[in-house]
This record gives C-alpha cells, sequence and structure tokens, in this order.
C-alpha cells in the first residue's frame, strides 16, 4: 500500500505543471532580449535646408535688447530697496501692481 | 483484464474528451487574451489572479531546464505514463477507473501543450496573505483532484490490503 502511495506521489508530481510564480514572472530562464529585434537607426546627417537656416549672431541685437529691459527692471528694483525701508513697509498691503505704476508714474 | 461493454469505453471515452477540451478551451481562451503581448495579469479577487507563466518543467517547478534532451526525455516518460494509466483504466474497478481517466484527461491537456508550445501555460495563481501557491491550470486540477481520491482510496477504502499487511 505504501508503494502505491509513493507511486500516486510520483504521478502527481510529474503530470502536474505547476509552477512557481516567482520562476514564472522573473524570467531568470528567459532570455533578456533579441537582438534581432532592435531597430537599427540611420546615421547622423545634416538637414537638407540647412544652409537656408537663420544664422545665430543675427539675432544677437535681439538678446542685447531684452538685457537692457532686464538690467532696468533690475535697477527699479535697487533703488527702490535705496530710497528706504519705510516705503516697503507701508506697501506692504498695496498690491504689487500698484507699486510698479507708482514708480512709473514718478519718472 | 476485466470485459468492457462498448457503452461504457464510449462513456469513457466521452469523459476523457470532455476534460481534455475543457483544459483546451480555457489554455485557448487565456492565450487569446494574452495575445501578442504574451502577458495576462488579471485581478480577480482578494484569492484569486489570473496571471500566464509558461513551465517546461514538471509540476512544482521541478524538472525546467533549458537543455532539449532533458524535456524531450520527461516527455517521452510522460508518454510512457500515459499508456500505464490507460492500461489501468481497463484493469480497474469502476470507480478507480473513473479517477484513472481523470487523471488521463489532464495529463493528455498537459502533454498536448508539451508537445505543442514546448511548455505548458499556467494561469491560475491562487493567493491568501501574500502567499502565492503554484500557478497551475485545469488540467492540473483534474490530475490533482484524481491522484488525491486515489490516495484516499488506498488509504481508507482498500480493506483487502490493509488485512494481509496485518
Amino acid at each position: 500500500m505504501k508503494n502505491k502511495i509513493k507511486l500516486l506521489v510520483f504521478l502527481l508530481i510529474f503530470l502536474n505543471s505547476c509552477q512557481s510564480i516567482k520562476d514564472g514572472i522573473s524570467g531568470a530562464k528567459q532570455e533578456n532580449s533579441d537582438e534581432f529585434l532592435v531597430e537599427k537607426k540611420n546615421p547622423l546627417e545634416l538637414p537638407p535646408d540647412f544652409d537656408q537656416l537663420p544664422v545665430p549672431n543675427k539675432n544677437k541685437e535681439n538678446i542685447s535688447q531684452s538685457e537692457k529691459i532686464d538690467e532696468e527692471i533690475e535697477n527699479l528694483f535697487k533703488n527702490s530697496d535705496e530710497s528706504g525701508t519705510s516705503d516697503s513697509t507701508t506697501n506692504n498691503s498695496q498690491s504689487a501692481e500698484e507699486f510698479v505704476l507708482k514708480k512709473i508714474n514718478k519718472k | 483484464m476485466r470485459n468492457l461493454s462498448f457503452k461504457k469505453v464510449i462513456v469513457y471515452f466521452l469523459i476523457l474528451a470532455s476534460i481534455f477540451f475543457l483544459d483546451r478551451a480555457s489554455k485557448l481562451y487565456i492565450l487569446n487574451i494574452a495575445g501578442k503581448d504574451g502577458v495576462v495579469d488579471i485581478y480577480v479577487n482578494n484569492f484569486l489572479n489570473i496571471i500566464l507563466v509558461w513551465n517546461s518543467g514538471v509540476g512544482f517547478g521541478l524538472l525546467s531546464f533549458e537543455k532539449s534532451t532533458i524535456y524531450n526525455f520527461v516527455t517521452i516518460l510522460i508518454v510512457i505514463i500515459n499508456i500505464v494509466i490507460l492500461y489501468l483504466i481497463l484493469k480497474s474497478n469502476n470507480f478507480k477507473s473513473y479517477l484513472f481517466i481523470m487523471i488521463l484527461g489532464g495529463s493528455l491537456g498537459n502533454l498536448f501543450d508539451r508537445i505543442y508550445y514546448s511548455a505548458v501555460p499556467d494561469f491560475i495563481d491562487l493567493n491568501y496573505n501574500n502567499f502565492h501557491w503554484f500557478v497551475f491550470n485545469v488540467a492540473d486540477i483534474f490530475i490533482s483532484v484524481g491522484i488525491l481520491c486515489l490516495i484516499l482510496v488506498e488509504l481508507f477504502f482498500n480493506k483487502d490490503e490493509i488485512n494481509n499487511e496485518k
């Protein structure tokens, strides 16, 4: 009887096909990638209208203008700081928009 | 070997075929869901997930090697076991033969996949409190139930052999 039970357990192991979830999901026994499935990329090339593109130095004037505006704004804030703390404390309650408008009107 | 009537052979065959096709239908349904990606990960409830896992070995993830010689050897061994089970169906009494038919039906389902896909798709993942039982399929259910019933029959109902051993 014991032999029969051993035989049945052997059958259970051999005929079953259950798989540990870790082995199945981790894919340790599978190949990571197929080199033939990787698409080849074309080599780098110059675009066809490359000569017609604008030269970067031409925009320098525009950049300088924007820099000027930035400097003016910075100076404006510096002046406001130098004019005294009393102004800044009184203007705390006012909105930033009103503050800027006042400064413009002064000029 | 006992004499089997034609009617009984038909009944046996129908049970065997229905188990085989039930298993095949379930596997085809899951493989259709998997599609080209080959991934199925469905949450059913707290205790059951449907996850597609391929097993190239035998039960409990054993004997799953990459070498095809071992795989082919195991497949041939399973074919021989199936022939032995077929012999036992013809030899055993009524109740036992039904249990052997259950085992053979499930075993043929898994054997078909071993030959056709070179691996068996498993997809039923029972779990409780993050403890996962081995992922299995419908054929495994029939095999396990059949063998467990046979063990119970051997333990509790085989009185002749128990008395002889005493």
